[in-house]
Order: structure tokens, then C-alpha cells, then sequence
């Protein structure tokens, strides 16, 4: 008996350690990553949110959110990026991501999804940038005809998720901007910039007469916003006296029957703007010398334009796979670098879900999502080559651009 | 029917026809795409030696559609008749589309893939038809 007792105690004991010291202490391992750029690019295989730090050009993370990604943007402070899903859905859902900078650290950690909310038909952004009201971040709901402000400074956690609601005067496509105290929204369809005042949200006035109105921009050295029309743009002011006026109207140079989409902004106040669709042509004009015309630049069918963040370079993507360089003040054809095979077949993105390939630079060196090949062309603007090429595989769209640099010194 | 009426009728039929043919009116329609492209890409990018029965009648709905367009119908018929690679005579017909089309076009790539198919899709083939697939 004895002798059993003593077995069953030295088989207790030899077995025991084995669960005292299960949970023992670890060696804690640091997830902090000393990256100079984060590129947070859009997966729309699968509705993925790639990450990728340079300088190693590593894919260093993958955040699942809503397929059928629209829209990519960052915030304010770029603490979070906001990922709008497109129409092809009967599920508007935004995802809240953190961009996983610690800001005590000053380097990146995981990013991860905060929050997914759902918005009916979520848009807003402009160049990337979310919308904001009184600096906090807002989406346009177009479905709605709302604007939703986002009252919290911090979207993490599980608490209720503060807004304020603003009524706009009817849903529409939106672009949008905010002057000095009134709130500036372009209506595509209806044809007119409706201005609401930011302290009331009660409507001011109604700038009519902007059929089709599509993008829109701003000149920060006199406040003015510009809308595009149909068949020229309004110039509208936001400031002192000027404050929700028609400025003045710009007609395009030749009546094509396609207005701007969208402006890239280039060197001094010069503004370029592209046309919808795949036409080659863009328009400049610059805002310093008044009265305001428009000048035409000839280019190759482009899939996609961007500037530079300095505005020295206008970057143009040809069909061909050509990313042309021209000078951002006079549109003189510069270099041109080949970056990749054609985009074969038509390239018409609609608001489903985001298709086009994207272009993002910082300090020379610009990124392309080249959306056919499933990878990003880093490119050395001013060697004029490819660095290097980074797979990511499925078909990356949107980019937002973080650097180390803008976060640290937005921080200071 | 009395002039005013007539003017109204006349006037909204101008209104439509001049609306009609704004293309900024379609710049955020949400666009109906290539969807017979897209159905065989779709099959094409699993296809292995044949198509299966499934695929068949997927294949015959796009012949029998009159939606879909002649050279729709070629390909359609060229992918149902594969059976390791396309026939000599389908092949033919394809080479037709490939030669009057752009050949930077969808309709053009998907019959080229039809035409080279060997037994299974290559690596290159099933990229393209993805891309095919995921943009219309």
C-alpha cells in the first residue's frame, strides 16, 4: 500500500510542473515596425485592405473588410482609414481601420478594424481625405441626403458612437468642401452647390445654374472653391465678402460635351483637371492670374492622373502601361517611364465598386497600383525607372499614402 | 390632339432624345456590364479538357439569347464544342473575331484564350480572365 501511495505521489509530482508552468512567463516580442512610408492599398478581389511599409516593400498585413471597396480615405490625423464600400451591394457598410501608428512610439504597429458602420450609399472624401465639419471627420450619405458627423475624437472602444446630422437637400452624388463657416455641397444630378451653415445646419442659399456638376477643387490663397458644370465651372468664394457668392464662371476650351472630373493640383496655383472616361486630353488653369481660362494639354488615353504631393510632376498613366511625366506648372512632357503591360479591354468604373488603378507619391518616388498585374510599381521619379515591383496579388485599387515623417510632425 | 398638346409631346420627345444622348447623363448610371463576356470567363477559368453539363447549359442560354451578339454566339458554341482544345473549324471562326476586333478588347482576348486552349488554362489565360471577370 505504502509503496503505491508514494508511486501515485512522484507521478503527481512529475506531472504537475508540467501545468504550474503552462502559463508561465513569455518573452514578449514587439510588433513596432520602424517603416518611412505605410501604403494602405484597396484589394477589390476580395474587399481587402493591403498594407505595405516601404522602405522594404513588405506586405505586412491584410485587413478583411466589406468586398466592393469604393472609396479609401484617411482621416484628419490619419489615425484611421475609412474603406466606403461601392453600390454593387444591398449592404453599405464604411469599416473604421486604425493605422496602426503609435504615436508615444512614433512607429507602426498592426492596423486592425475599429468599427464597421453601416451609411446608405457613403461618400465624402476628396484626394484621399475624409470629409470634415468643424474638423471632425463626416461622410456624405447619399442615399439619405445627410450629412453624418463623427463627434468622437476616438473611434476606438465600444461606446456609442457620438453624431451630429446634418439634412442636405436631396440625395445625389456629392462633392463636397468646407469654407470658414458654411458647408459647401455640389449636387450632381440637381445641378446645384447647396451651402449650409456649419453652427445651424439651415440652408443659405442654393448656387444654381451647375448642371452635371462633377469635382471640384480649391484655390487655399483666396478660399475659393471651384465646382465643374457640364460646360464650364463656377468659381465660388468662401471668404469675407465673397462668402457663398458666384465668383465667376470658367468655360471649358472647346465644347466637347465632358466637363472636368476630377483636379490635380500642380506647381504655384496652377490646377489641372481630367476628364471623365478615358479621353486625351486635360485641361489647366491657373489661379493666379485672373480673368480665369482654361488651356488644353494633349496627352495619351490615360487610365489615371495624379501630381505629385509638391506639384512638380503631372503624372499621367497611358492605356499602354506609359506613366508619362509632365511639369506641373506648363504640362511640358518631361520623361515618360513603362511600368506595365496594357490594360487590355475597357476600363469604365462606375460606382459599383473601385476598379482603376491609383497613383500616390511622396519626396520623388511614386506608387502605382497596377490593377490587371495584381502588384505596385514603386518608381523613381526622378531616375525615371521602376525600383522595384511588389505582388500583391487579387486587384489592388485605391492607395493612401502615410508617411512617417507628416505623422510624426502632425504630432509635435 | 390640339397644338398645345402637340408642343408638349414634341418638346418632351426632343427633352428625351437630347438627354438620351448626354453621355455625362451615364457618368454614374450604374453601367450594365459585359455580363454574357463575363459568364464565359467565368466557365473558361475552371474549364479542364471539357466543359460539363452545367456549363453547357450555361453555354446554350448565351446561343440562345437574342441579347447575345454573333460573335457572343461563336464563342459560346467554340467553348461547348471543346474537348481537350477547341476544333479546327471553330477556331477558324475565331480567328475571324480576333482578326476584326481591337485587339486590345475583351471579346478579342476571351477568343484568343478559346482558340490556344490546350487541356487547361495557363497561369497568363487565367489572369486575363480574371481581370475579365472582375472589371466587365
Amino acid at each position: 500500500m505504502f509503496i503505491r501511495i508514494i508511486s501515485l505521489i512522484v507521478l503527481f509530482l512529475s506531472y504537475a510542473p508540467n501545468h504550474v508552468f503552462g502559463h508561465g512567463a513569455v518573452q514578449r516580442a514587439s510588433e513596432l515596425k520602424d517603416s518611412e512610408i505605410r501604403l494602405f492599398v484597396a484589394d477589390n478581389m476580395n474587399g481587402s485592405v493591403v498594407v505595405v511599409d516601404f522602405p522594404d516593400g513588405e506586405v505586412t498585413h491584410r485587413v478583411s473588410t466589406s468586398p466592393s471597396i469604393m472609396i479609401l480615405a484617411s482621416n484628419k490625423d490619419n489615425k484611421y482609414i475609412y474603406a466606403m464600400r461601392g453600390r454593387d451591394t444591398d449592404d453599405d457598410l464604411t469599416s473604421i481601420l486604425s493605422t496602426g501608428f503609435d504615436l508615444e512610439e512614433q512607429q507602426f504597429r498592426k492596423p486592425h478594424v475599429i468599427r464597421t458602420i453601416k451609411t446608405d450609399t457613403p461618400g465624402g472624401p476628396r484626394d484621399s481625405k475624409m470629409a470634415t465639419v468643424g474638423g471632425y471627420d463626416a461622410i456624405l450619405t447619399e442615399g439619405e441626403a445627410e450629412v453624418v458627423v463623427i463627434m468622437s475624437d476616438d473611434i476606438d472602444g465600444y461606446g456609442e458612437l457620438k453624431t451630429k446630422r446634418y439634412k442636405i437637400a436631396a440625395p445625389d452624388h456629392y462633392h463636397y468642401l468646407e469654407g470658414e463657416t458654411y458647408l459647401y455641397i455640389g449636387h450632381l444630378f440637381n445641378g446645384f452647390v447647396q451651402v449650409l451653415d456649419r453652427s445651424t445646419g439651415k440652408e443659405v442659399k442654393r448656387i444654381n445654374g451647375c448642371p452635371m456638376l462633377h469635382g471640384m477643387t480649391e484655390d487655399k490663397e483666396s478660399g475659393r472653391l471651384i465646382f465643374s458644370c457640364a460646360r464650364d465651372v463656377i468659381v465660388v468664394g468662401t471668404l469675407g465678402e465673397e462668402k457663398a457668392e458666384l465668383i465667376s464662371r470658367i468655360p471649358y476650351p472647346e465644347n466637347t460635351g465632358r466637363g472636368c472630373a476630377a483636379f490635380l493640383k500642380g506647381e504655384g496655383r496652377v490646377q489641372w483637371c481630367y476628364t471623365e472616361g478615358i479621353i486625351p486630353r486635360l485641361y489647366r488653369v491657373d489661379l493666379s492670374q485672373e480673368p480665369y481660362q482654361f488651356t488644353t494639354l494633349s496627352v495619351e488615353s490615360s487610365i489615371q492622373q495624379n501630381s505629385t504631393d509638391d506639384g512638380k510632376y503631372l503624372m499621367v498613366l497611358s492605356k499602354q502601361g506609359v506613366l508619362y511625366l509632365y511639369h506641373g506648372r506648363d504640362g511640358n512632357l518631361i520623361k515618360q517611364i513603362k511600368v506595365s503591360e496594357p490594360f487590355l479591354g475597357d476600363w469604365f468604373e462606375d460606382v459599383g465598386k473601385a476598379i482603376l488603378p491609383d497613383i500616390e507619391s511622396h519626396k520623388g518616388i511614386a506608387y502605382i497600383t497596377l490593377t490587371h498585374e495584381g502588384r505596385i510599381a514603386e518608381i523613381d521619379l526622378e531616375q525615371g525607372k521602376v525600383k522595384r515591383y511588389i505582388d500583391i496579388g487579387g486587384f489592388p485599387t485605391r492607395i493612401v499614402l502615410l508617411a512617417k515623417e507628416t505623422l510624426v510632425q502632425a504630432s509635435n | 390632339m390640339n397644338k398645345s398638346t402637340k408642343i408638349l409631346f414634341l418638346g418632351m420627345i426632343t427633352l428625351f432624345v437630347g438627354i438620351f444622348f448626354q453621355p455625362n447623363v451615364f457618368a454614374h448610371a450604374d453601367h450594365d456590364k459585359d455580363a454574357i463576356i463575363i459568364k464565359m470567363a467565368d466557365i473558361m477559368i475552371n474549364l479542364e479538357h471539357f466543359p460539363t453539363e452545367d456549363e453547357k447549359k450555361k453555354l446554350q442560354s448565351v446561343l440562345d439569347s437574342d441579347s447575345s451578339t454573333d460573335q457572343e454566339k461563336i464563342i459560346a458554341n467554340a467553348i461547348m464544342h471543346i474537348q481537350h482544345s477547341s476544333t479546327v473549324e471553330d477556331q477558324d471562326k475565331l480567328q475571324l473575331i480576333i482578326d476584326n476586333t481591337v485587339a486590345t478588347s475583351t471579346v478579342n482576348t476571351l477568343a484568343k484564350i478559346v482558340q490556344s486552349f490546350s487541356h487547361g488554362i495557363s497561369k497568363t489565360d487565367k489572369r486575363k480572365l480574371q481581370t475579365i471577370k472582375f472589371k466587365g
